[in-house]
């Protein structure tokens, strides 16, 4: 969808549009289910808090400045809503959450095209590898950073810490994964290299 | 001298290179100049790095949890039942909060006659509520706020609301609250002549309520009927009116209609008489679209459509009613309804049916008296109360 179309249904949706409303729901249901689950949640329990999620905007129309602002708003909103099923509601399957001690996790996948099988399960490790060396808060950060794309402002605001330590989480995440796996030169070793060749 | 790292490295080999694929999560700047520096230094790997950042970003999910179309699909009409219901429940809501402390007329009646049904959730909140004797008034009552009752002697005024003011007969009475919601009592032998903030004028029959927002905002206008209407719409296709009462909602876009839905008759005419309308019952039942003279029934769940003589549904906004092979008893509750006065009759009136036509100016006495040259009845005033017996 061309972003010009997407903000000319962002308009329509501010003005309270039905259809612009169901096709952001259609929109954002990846992104919050997934998000949802990567805290841990169980599948039907993740699609409840979604539905409530989007009952509560439908109802209460809150602002948004922008389709990325919207977004932030569905996942902090999505997240407040687990803790409050994990909190109240016997979801028998699902692991209990507690406010810091939670299991954000990382699911690698390599989709099975092109690449053939053997590859995949080496690409596979080696990301994984990568991503498991960081705490499950680094995860979440790096996770609501770099594959939600949100900023720093409001993941700070959905982890429920200052920007400052969301920027140190995210530095020393990077840090951790440069330390642990590299077997590379550092940045200068490397220009010394290749300055010789 | 050290030979370049990457030297014959396929694009599958960077996808396994850790260094590579930091880079492509983080995308941090130094190791942007890494690479950079890579591929300056080293132009034949170029293009397999090219090759490996497209397959890093088509080939590589992280937390790829998506769900199925027909999943999503199916989460979202569940999703919109959801939201009907708490339509519903909210507009009651909104409603009937804002004049929380008062009665309505037709409560006492509502709570007697529907008593053994089910509780509603209206009857909950009318059970809820505190009752204050004075809204039996013999007076039009207009509340336009919770402390705020304009009350209305006269017999037939005309209400209107403008952008700053609401006016009585032509008098201004109050200024417009343009947020709030408005709710109008019309006892028993009074009628009214409304018009809406959006033009939209309703003739409200005797013994109803109608509950409206001040001024029309929103992609929709809503109002609420529990009594008889006849309205006329004004065109606004992007506001759709809805009528909303007990039982069913009459969604319209410009047009004519007579609405009878008294709580206490239990059974719902809409008549049509230009235009075009939807109803539209509570249940998954299909919208039913009615067409001019058409007029929709709905009893107990049970709905039909007729076509009728328009005239005899409307005729009451010019003071005539027109009966039609029906009971006597209906007849009375009607005239009782329409002169505000109280009608006692035997049981044996329920076996009389009749046809006919009625001047609503006459006055009680002499319609009942007309009456009894048709029927086998006599009638008597008595205490303030028509008695109807049969001979």
């Amino acid at each position: 969808m061309a972003s010009e179309e997407l903000s000319n249904t962002f308009a329509k949706f501010q003005k309270g549009d039905e259809e612009a409303f169901s096709f952001f729901y259609r929109f954002f249901i990846n992104d919050m289910y997934a998000y949802g689950r990567s805290l841990g949640g169980e599948d039907d329990c993740v699609m409840d808090a979604i539905q409530d999620v989007f009952l509560k905007i439908f109802f209460n129309k809150p602002r948004f400045k922008s389709v990325a602002h919207f977004k932030f708003f569905l996942l902090k909103s999505l997240k407040n809503k687990l803790y409050d099923f994990f909190k109240h509601k016997p979801y028998s399957n699902t692991i209990n959450i507690h406010d810091n001690a939670y299991n954000f996790s990382i699911k690698t996948t390599i989709l099975d095209e092109i690449i053939e099988d053997e590859d995949r399960a080496i690409v596979q490790r080696r990301v994984e590898k990568l991503l498991n060396s960081l705490s499950p808060l680094q995860k979440e950060v790096v996770y609501l950073r770099y594959i939600q794309e949100l900023e720093y402002a409001q993941i700070s605001e959905i982890m429920e810490k200052n920007e400052t330590s969301i920027r140190k989480l995210v530095s020393q995440a990077i840090n951790k994964i440069r330390k642990e796996n590299t077997t590379a030169p550092s940045l200068i070793f490397i220009a010394l290299i290749f300055s010789q060749l | 001298m050290r030979k370049n790292k990457y030297q014959g490295y396929r694009a599958i080999d960077f996808l396994k290179d850790e260094d590579f694929l930091r880079w492509n999560f983080f995308k941090e700047e130094n190791d942007n100049t890494y690479w950079k520096n890579v591929m300056e230094m080293s132009p034949e790997l170029t293009p397999s790095i090219e090759k490996a950042i497209l397959l890093y970003n088509t080939q590589v999910r992280l937390n790829d949890y998506s769900l199925a179309p027909e999943v999503i699909e199916s989460h979202y009409t569940i999703f919109y039942q959801h939201v009907q219901q708490h339509r519903k429940r909210r507009s009651l809501y909104i409603w009937f909060s804002a004049i929380a402390s008062l009665l309505l007329l037709f409560a006492i009646t509502l709570i007697y006659q529907h008593s053994k049904e089910q509780p509603s959730e209206l009857l909950e909140f009318v059970k809820a509520t505190s009752f204050s004797k004075d809204t039996i008034s013999k007076d039009i009552q207009l509340l336009v706020s919770s402390e705020e009752i304009i009350r209305i002697e006269e017999k037939e005024p005309t209400i209107s609301y403008h952008s700053d003011s609401i006016r009585v007969t032509g008098k201004s009475v109050a200024d417009l609250n343009a947020s709030g919601y408005s709710r109008l009592i019309i006892p028993k032998g009074k009628r009214t002549r409304l018009t809406l903030s959006d033009g939209s004028t309703l003739h409200v029959n005797s013994g109803t309520e109608v509950i409206y927002p001040n001024r029309f905002t929103g992609n929709r206008r809503e109002i609420y009927v529990n009594g008889e209407a006849f309205l006329e719409v004004t065109p606004d296709a992007d506001q759709p009116f809805m009528v909303k009462t007990r039982d069913i909602e009459i969604r319209v876009l410009g047009t004519k209609f007579n609405v009878q839905a008294y709580e206490e008759d239990h059974g719902i005419q809409v008549v049509l008489v230009s235009g075009a309308v939807q109803v539209i019952t509570d249940k998954d039942t299909p919208k039913t679209k009615l067409i001019p003279s058409q007029m929709y029934h709905y009893k107990e769940g049970q709905a039909s459509v007729t076509t009728v003589d328009i005239e005899k549904h409307i005729s009451w906004i010019h003071g005539i009613l027109y009966a039609e092979d029906e009971r006597l008893d209906v007849l009375m509750t009607k005239l009782s309804r329409y002169y505000g006065e109280e009608i006692m009759y035997d049981e044996n009136v329920v076996n009389q049916r009749c046809s006919g036509k009625i001047d609503l100016k006459n006055d009680l006495r002499e319609v009942l008296n007309g009456l009894t040259f048709s029927f086998p009845i006599e009638t008597e005033y008595e205490n303030g109360i028509f008695k109807v017996r049969t001979k």
